[in-house]
């Protein structure tokens, strides 16, 4: 026979840790990230935090900027 | 790079992007803003990062994308498509066939199919001078069909 308040607990416990999941892909959905696509299909992932990755990342971040406010 | 003896700015010097009619690029952006969703802002440069079209023209696309196409070392010649992604949106650049496409986009999981709806629209720009035998997604198809049939083109 189950404990009382199991059933409680294990919904609660499903719960969070659901939601700890949605916020773990959140967080990687979100994470910044940069592809260099080079002829004959090669793809360089620089880290963004690399100088090369940072200078990149922020000229993104620029035109995301510009974009955002011409379409205010 | 060389790829089956033939680089890519011989391939793609058959047309003078000088030709295009500006109607043509509007048109190009025109439909990336229709088939693309979550598309924020576009444009179209030529290889000397003059303005064809764009779908803001108060953003000044030229200077916004050269740290995105320069500085990149070696590389420079090579490089086809940059795609950076930040917390708000992601950023495309692709240059091809003496072009350069730009998109400003919400985050995707599948980045590359915008790099290849922009790379379609870019070739069908430089071959016929127009985007109408573009469409979404079915272009993409013919365009990959047909890069792997010649890949001297890519």
């Amino acid at each position: 026979m189950q404990k009382p308040g199991r059933f409680l607990a294990d919904k609660v416990s499903f719960v969070a840790e659901e939601a700890a999941a949605y916020l773990r892909r959140r967080k990687l959905s979100r994470r910044p990230f940069v592809r260099i696509h080079l002829a004959g299909g090669r793809i360089l992932a620089p880290d963004p935090a690399s100088p090369q990755g940072e200078r990149l990342l922020d000229a993104a971040e620029a035109l995301l900027s510009a974009a955002a406010a011409a379409r205010e | 790079m060389r790829i089956h003896g033939c680089s890519f700015p011989d391939v793609m010097a058959s047309r003078n992007q000088t030709d295009l009619e500006p109607q043509a690029a509007q048109l190009a952006v025109q439909r990336l803003l229709g088939f693309i969703d979550g598309m924020r802002a576009c444009a179209v440069l030529d290889a000397k990062r003059a303005i064809l079209a764009s779908s803001h023209a108060e953003i000044d696309w030229a200077p916004l994308i050269e740290p995105l196409l320069d500085g990149l070392g070696d590389r420079e010649g090579q490089i086809r498509a940059v795609n950076c992604g930040t917390g708000s949106g992601e950023v495309f650049v692709v240059s091809g066939w003496g072009l350069i496409g730009v998109a400003v986009t919400e985050r995707f999981t599948l980045s590359s199919l915008v790099i290849s709806d922009l790379r379609a629209l870019l070739g069908d720009l430089a071959r016929h001078g127009t985007v109408e035998r573009t469409g979404a997604r079915t272009s993409e198809s013919s365009y990959v069909a047909g890069a792997h049939k010649n890949a001297g083109t890519l």
